[in-house]
């Protein structure tokens, strides 16, 4: 239906230009094809399993004390490299923010950007979730007007 | 020295179409993304989520890999250190991937060894260049190769290590040397001892121009007979590869070879010297035994010397009255030691370390010679031993065929390079050990009817194998490491195993012609009943060759079955069974799996286990899938046992001749 394609373009750009998604989404749109269908898709929940559980151990890992900077750096470096494979470009640049407390000993820091990290996580989830449902749908009625 | 045709990599008329690459990150959205990418290169993409397993997977396929690629940041292993594992045992080129910009990790990096360091999100086009080094590495090595070569000549006569200055002034374009250079600053690095394997890694590289040599048995056994008779002081690779007579071995892989087994009888026989005071203080005196271990020449001349001992004639009525597991070879056999003790039985009146049968082959008309110590028996019974009542008896049995054990066991740890593992451990409070490396070797035993007691060293020990049964082995049981083992002996199943608290547990662990083996150590007891290694070598034959039944939990599920065997079976979370084995080529199994994914393993052929009928085979023979478990019994056990010595060694064991 041309509506709910132009709502899924919109979505999209929507994202985009509020600096949701970077380029780097584009590139695994690219990277779906006849081979892999739903790549984007898989690579997008792969991306957030993983972000589940690297907040639990972020969670787990600020509840220590002492701080062990190191470790929060390095989850958040993992973190941040996860962000950066999907294009999930707020994500990516809280990590960093957060990776800066660390170096600095923040803690303070840490626990408010970490926030805004599950806060940004939570945010593209949704819209992401948003725009695959009207993707799969859309691609359904695609296919049912294909078979008529 | 004549340069052989480049193998290049994958396809050779379209290269780099073909490239075989190794993908490594933990993180799996990274992963999957970097697999689509090189997959858009037509590169042939393996991934892995583990570095550990990636390790297991270059290491079992020396020559399937042409390059890896792996994430610096990952919980198992430090990226760093796979990069330098890749490097020193396969001589791969790695790129090393990462978020972190930082010049300091990039630096850290190239010390280590990384070809190529990537920035993520990794992009497109800097994958559609990564195989330049490969081709760099490989005309760089066979530049190198022809250095290498005169200086060979010049070291393996008292092979002495090969001095770094050769390396560094290797003719060659500047970048060659750099290379070199390279390849010298990781050396110094290196420890001592690994700096000739080092080398020989690189002489014998899958970046040369031929496929990697695989040492199998008859090669190394016609490579043992050809230094034995040159000497194994004397003897020199070229004269080797002359005496050896194989077209598809050149003299570089001799080298390579002849330099790690050097290697080996060295470790072995500082043990060796080591099991001499043992014995010494136990009382038993020239046991020549315990020279078995050592250099070739010493072996052969203890045969000599013994058959014609006096012991030989105490011990051959005893030798006629035993019978078992010597199969029908009708050979003279040379009894090495002989200490006497109280017994039960008058068979084995043997108190101290321990005795060794040696057969000949069965095929063998020649006189014999240290290759035809095949019928390698060791014999070791305790007197008073812990708790049982009457006397244990265990003899180990290795029908090696026409194999030494020496050069059995140092085949073994050939196949593990960089862990061999020796496991002194105790056997009914005697001291043993055990040489073994996972996962080919076999501690194998034909265990005479009593109960025994075998317990070997600390919990590290995750891959031991002990195998049961030859042909028409009697009913024994025993612990192992804690584990109760039965074994319930038949003419027509070489032994099983079964598990005393669960008598559903059964494990026939032999068939005709291989020994299979159950591995001695568990990795995860929470159900009582743990499942970390088995090898379940498959017979020959149409007969159904091994099958394995009982309550386990899967850690690592690897089967390997050769031809004509196949896994039948159910299970289910708690129970796994699988009653018959057989296989045909598609490696199918028949049965219903329904192992859900409650345990963490770090399995990925479990993933393929759940729901599936279809196993991907691994490595050699005939496919199944890659297989190891072990079922094993916990139980409880408030010995205190004595901390051991080495009294002997228990050799691996092969199909017979």
């Amino acid at each position: 239906m041309e509506y709910s394609r132009r709502q899924l373009n919109n979505i999209k750009a929507n994202l985009f230009e509020q600096g949701y998604l970077d380029d780097q989404f584009h590139q695994i749109e690219e990277l779906q094809d006849d081979a892999s269908p739903n790549f984007l898709q898989e690579v997008v929940t792969l991306f957030f399993r993983d972000t589940t559980r690297l907040i639990d151990t972020t969670e787990q890992a600020l509840k220590k004390s002492p701080q062990d900077f190191r470790r929060l750096d390095s989850i958040m470096h993992q973190f941040k490299g996860s962000s950066s494979s999907i294009g999930a470009l707020r994500v990516k640049n809280e990590c960093s923010i957060f990776r800066d407390h660390c170096n600095q000993g923040n803690i303070e820091g840490c626990l408010k950007s970490f926030q805004k990290v599950k806060k940004e996580l939570a945010i593209l989830r949704q819209k992401l979730e948003a725009y695959f449902k009207l993707l799969n749908q859309s691609e359904s009625v695609a296919v049912k007007k294909a078979d008529r | 020295m004549t340069m052989e045709n480049t193998r290049v990599v994958g396809s050779a008329d379209h290269f780099p179409v073909g490239l075989r690459v190794l993908a490594v990150d933990d993180d799996r959205a990274c992963l999957k993304l970097l697999e689509a990418l090189l997959r858009r290169c037509q590169y042939h993409v393996t991934v892995t989520n583990q570095a550990i397993d990636a390790l297991k997977l270059l290491r079992d396929n020396k020559n399937k890999f042409d390059l890896v690629i792996s994430d610096v940041h990952m919980p198992d292993m430090d990226g760093f250190k796979l990069l330098e594992l890749v490097g020193l045992e396969m001589d791969l080129p790695v790129i090393m991937l990462s978020g972190n910009s930082d010049p300091k990790a990039v630096m850290k990096g190239i010390t280590h060894g990384a070809c190529d360091y990537l920035l993520k999100p990794v992009r497109l086009e800097e994958l559609k260049n990564i195989w330049q080094h490969v081709v760099r590495r490989k005309r760089f090595d066979s530049r190198d190769v022809n250095s290498y070569d005169h200086v060979d000549e010049d070291t393996d006569a008292d092979g002495s290590k090969l001095p770094i200055s050769h390396h560094a002034h290797a003719p060659g374009p500047t970048a060659s040397s750099e290379l070199n250079t390279e390849r010298s600053s990781r050396k110094r690095k290196d420890q001592d001892e690994g700096e000739d394997d080092d080398f020989d890694d690189n002489d014998d590289s899958s970046m040369q121009k031929k496929p990697r040599v695989v040492w199998s048995i008859e090669l190394h056994r016609k490579f043992v007979a050809a230094v034995n008779q040159l000497g194994i002081d004397k003897a020199m690779p070229k004269r080797i590869l002359d005496l050896m007579n194989d077209e598809k071995l050149t003299r570089e892989n001799v080298a390579s070879h002849l330099q790690k087994y050097r290697l080996y009888l060295k470790r072995i026989s500082s043990v060796t010297s080591h099991q001499a005071n043992m014995v010494a203080a136990l009382g038993g005196k020239d046991s020549p035994y315990l020279q078995i271990g050592s250099s070739l020449e010493n072996a052969r001349n203890n045969y000599h010397s013994f058959t014609t001992s006096g012991n030989l004639s105490t011990l051959a009525s005893f030798q006629q009255g035993q019978g078992q597991g010597c199969g029908g070879s009708g050979g003279m056999f040379g009894i090495l030691n002989c200490p006497t003790g109280p017994s039960a039985s008058g068979l084995y009146n043997l108190a101290s370390s321990g005795m060794i049968q040696l057969g000949y082959g069965r095929s063998n008309n020649n006189p014999p010679t240290i290759h035809d110590l095949g019928r390698l028996q060791q014999s070791i019974s305790f007197s008073g031993g812990g708790t049982q009542a009457q006397a244990p008896k265990m003899s180990c049995s290795s029908d090696v065929g026409a194999l030494s054990p020496v050069a059995n066991s140092f085949l073994d740890t050939l196949k593990q390079p960089s862990q061999p593992k020796q496991h002194s451990g105790l056997f009914n409070n005697q001291p043993i050990l055990a040489s073994t490396s996972t996962p080919t070797s076999r501690i194998a035993a034909t265990l005479s009817g009593d109960p025994f007691e075998m317990k070997t060293g600390s919990s590290s020990i995750q891959t031991d194998e002990f195998c049961t049964g030859s042909r028409n082995a009697p009913a024994w049981s025993g612990i192992i490491n804690d584990t109760w083992y039965e074994n319930l002996a038949s003419s027509s199943k070489l032994g099983e195993i079964v598990g005393r608290n669960n008598p559903n547990m059964k494990a026939n662990t032999c068939s005709d012609d291989m020994l299979a083996s159950l591995p001695l150590s568990t990795t995860d007891d929470r159900l009582g009943l743990s499942v970390s290694d088995m090898i379940a070598a498959g017979g020959s034959g149409s007969k159904p060759s091994s099958w394995f039944e009982g309550t386990v939990q899967m850690t690592n599920f690897n089967y390997n079955s050769p031809a004509n065997s196949t896994l039948v079976g159910t299970c289910n979370r708690e129970d796994f069974i699988i009653n018959g084995v057989t296989t045909n080529d598609d490696n199918m199994v028949n049965g219903s799996f329904n192992l859900a994914p409650v345990y963490t393993t770090q399995n990925s052929e479990l993933d393929q286990v759940v729901g599936g009928t279809k196993m991907q085979g691994g490595g050699g023979g005939g496919g199944g899938f890659d297989g190891l478990i072990s079922a094993i019994v916990k139980r409880e056990r408030d010995e205190v046992l004595m901390e051991g010595d080495i009294g002997c060694d228990i050799y691996s064991l092969e199909t017979c001749m």
